[in-house]
């Protein structure tokens, strides 16, 4: 299956295609490369930061082992999409039950974000995993293992990914810049590292966005275009609402819903890291964050984001009187 | 001889349906092509906001035809065995028992209403349904965006506007003229210009107003028009001035609409009324509350749960007061007609974001969190990337635009 022979987004268009390509996870690459070099693979469990090369090393291992048709023989399915004991119990279950096609032993099923299943689609998991062994393997791609449940991890050989460094983001960034014909300059490089967080899929979103406002891409363009991707507008309403000004907050609510089309949890998400730039006393803030979880974890049983939002910032209006008096 | 004139007045046949001639021409064409054979496209999609005539439409089309008229609305609880039954059987199986001309018309009426686990499986039933059918069948949806493109993709698109002003004052003018009814020009131009494009509701309060009336006159729209807003407002004052639970949550029926929609009216006024910082945190907390109730009951279908969305959004929010209350004026709900406004850039939105993380090896979630805001500054500043992308990804105008900013 050809699925497009564009290739104009550069995380997918330099992912590496071979395990030895892998950036920063040595340890982990040899011992991988030899199971496929033996063409032998236990069930595989990827623990680690996100961007760090677990679906990477995951889509790699298929490639090696089942050469040109590897989509043959390969399911990928991202569990918080899909995370219904349904999905296992119909999707993966059919899938893992019938031969593979091909002069391969058995097909591979890559489980993405596998920490987004819910217990009971684990436990049905655990029992597909053991049922099919001979004709399926599984590759279950998580970034806290602790929340996987005890038996699918005894099944599992465990790899703990770890977050990346400016050095290896560097590495690979630079390769990008070369083939791309590209200037990158070294103070790029550290703030890309910066704004990433160690996360490589969003340092290649960064540079392939900062490389079309100017073909060289230094700090300057880095920032210009990490602070599109992270409005002001949060901060602003956070400290209106922190301020008493309870209407005004919510106006600018209404804006990042409406007009610049936020969802509801990536305005909390935002709201949780600003919660640190705040100028108001630590202890505040952890009760702040762990109030913005709650509301987190409402939007997620279905509550609507309006809602939710308007009485998230009613609780800053009175963490904010409290502060005052 | 009450009659609800919105249904004495239905049209009849497809060239009576009012300001929609575009529309009614794509409906024939592909009428014409169902009664040729079998067109490449066994349904359509009939789109639009409520009151633009589409299932009028589709009734009046049966009817021209002498189809039968198969439908199924959001009413109907939609499983994936019931659609299958209902619509799989009329749209698939032959027409020795079907009406005279041998067609049967299969209505699937609210389609962007299929959601929640009680309607597991609608979708797929639906899509199913298209792919087998024998028989036309019809999709009506407010927003297009909303229903998964793998059956908007089986679908002849219809596109049914707002009606201008101008059309709804005819359509008035000529009900009342065959009511006999003297009516002012002036009068039935301010009743058309608040239904904003929604000829039904244009004609339902037509005949709130003039019922009973040999004359109409603009005074009697104002009245009327005052008189269907101040009640809510009155109830909304009394509300908060509500001493117990039970008197409270009485008032919920006085505010005379269903509590999804009542929380936006009491969410958009209360904050204002009250004073102290910690009366408000309390009040969202108790609308917060039956917000979730509201969630529970839209995702599982557990009717059963509104009497307690319905308290908490009242009594809940009522006795959370202790402190003054300020005096405001009151006014209708904003932010429910924006986010309804936008609900369709919502829509474009996720289905980038799926074609992203389909293409990406990600999820939904974190390609909108770590895609989209980078694609944004791409498509605003490099075309040639931004249309190679494009092609990549295989996004639609619709989508282009929304990552455009345009």
């Amino acid at each position: 299956m050809s699925l497009a022979e564009v290739e104009e987004i550069w995380v997918e268009k330099y992912r590496p295609k071979k395990l030895s390509e892998i950036v920063g996870q040595d340890g982990i690459v040899s011992r991988l490369q030899s199971f496929v070099d033996k063409k032998s693979l236990p069930h595989l469990l990827f623990a680690g930061p996100p961007g760090s090369g677990k679906t990477t090393a995951a889509l790699c291992i298929a490639r090696e082992l089942f050469g040109e048709g590897w989509r043959h023989n390969f399911l990928e399915l991202n569990a918080s999409d899909e995370r219904g004991i349904d999905t296992i119990r119909t999707k993966v279950k059919d899938y893992a039950r019938t031969r593979p096609i091909g002069d391969v032993p058995y097909k591979l099923v890559l489980l993405d974000e596998s920490d987004a299943l819910t217990t009971d689609a684990q436990n049905a998991l655990r029992r597909t995993m053991e049922m099919y062994t001979h004709t399926c393997r599984f590759i279950l791609d998580c970034n806290y293992s602790s929340r996987i449940i005890g038996p699918i991890q005894s099944r599992c050989a465990i790899f703990r990914f770890r977050k990346l460094n400016e050095e290896d983001i560097g590495h690979y960034l630079k390769r990008i810049a070369r083939a791309e014909k590209l200037t990158l300059s070294p103070d790029g490089i550290k703030a890309i590292a910066y704004v990433s967080e160690g996360d490589m899929r969003r340092a290649t979103n960064i540079l392939q966005s900062a490389s079309t406002l100017k073909r060289k891409v230094d700090e300057k363009a880095v920032y210009e275009v990490s602070a599109v991707a992270r409005p002001e507008e949060v901060r602003q309403m956070l400290e209106l609402a922190l301020d008493g000004r309870f209407e005004e907050a919510r106006n600018k609510l209404y804006n990042l819903l409406i007009n610049q089309g936020l969802a509801g949890e990536d305005i909390l998400d935002q709201v949780h890291r600003e919660i640190f730039n705040l100028k108001i006393p630590e202890p505040v803030k952890v009760k702040l964050i762990d109030k913005v979880g709650e509301f987190d974890y409402r939007l997620t049983e279905g509550a609507s984001e309006r809602i939710q939002l308007e009485a998230a910032i009613a609780h800053f209006v009175l963490i904010g009187d409290r502060l005052k008096s | 001889m009450f009659e609800i004139w919105t249904e004495k007045y239905k049209p009849h046949k497809l060239s009576e349906v009012v300001g929609q001639p575009q529309a009614i021409q794509w409906l024939s064409k592909w009428a014409d092509c169902w009664r040729m054979g079998k067109p490449e496209k066994p349904a359509a999609l009939l789109y639009g906001p409520v009151g633009t005539g589409k299932t009028s439409a589709a009734v009046a089309l049966a009817r021209e035809l002498g189809w039968d008229l198969i439908e199924l609305n959001a009413s109907d609880k939609r499983t994936f065995d019931i659609i299958q039954k209902v619509a799989g059987t009329a749209a698939t199986t032959g027409t020795l028992l079907a009406g005279a001309t041998g067609k049967r018309l299969v209505v699937l009426d609210e389609v962007d209403n299929v959601y929640g686990t009680a309607d597991r499986g609608g979708y797929r039933a639906i899509e199913q349904v298209l792919k087998q059918a024998a028989n036309p069948v019809l999709l009506i949806a407010n927003d297009q965006y909303s229903i998964p493109w793998t059956i908007r993709g089986l679908c002849f698109l219809v596109n049914f506007r707002r009606l201008t002003q101008e059309s709804i004052f005819k359509t008035l003018e000529r009900i009342c003229k065959s009511e006999n009814i003297e009516a002012e020009p002036l009068a039935l131009n301010v009743i058309a210009e608040a239904a904003q494009g929604d000829l039904r509701s244009a004609i339902n309060d037509l005949q709130a107003v003039a019922i009973g009336r040999r004359h109409l006159i603009i005074k009697d729209v104002v009245v009327y028009r005052r008189d269907k807003e101040v009640n809510i407002f009155e109830v909304l004052g009394q509300l908060m001035q509500a001493t117990s639970g039970r008197q409270a949550r009485a008032l919920l029926w006085a505010l005379d609409r269903p509590p999804n929609d009542a929380i936006d009216w009491i969410s958009e006024n209360i904050p204002r009324m009250l004073t102290e910082p910690a009366d408000l945190e309390r009040a969202y907390e108790a609308l917060s509350r039956a917000d979730i109730f509201l969630g529970r009951i839209r995702r599982r279908q557990a009717y059963g749960m509104m009497g307690y969305a319905g308290d908490m959004m009242t009594a809940g929010v009522a006795l959370s007061r202790q402190g003054e209350l300020k005096h405001v004026r009151f006014q209708a709900p904003s932010s429910g007609v924006l986010m309804g406004r936008t609900r369709a850039t919502r829509a474009v939105r996720d289905s980038v974001a799926k074609k992203i993380a389909k293409r990406c090896h990600t999820s939904s979630r974190e390609a909108r969190k770590h895609f989209l805001p980078y694609m944004n500054v791409i498509f605003r500043c490099d075309k040639n990337v931004a249309n190679r992308i494009a092609e990549e990804l295989e996004l639609e105008d619709a989508e282009i635009n929304y990552l455009a900013g345009t």
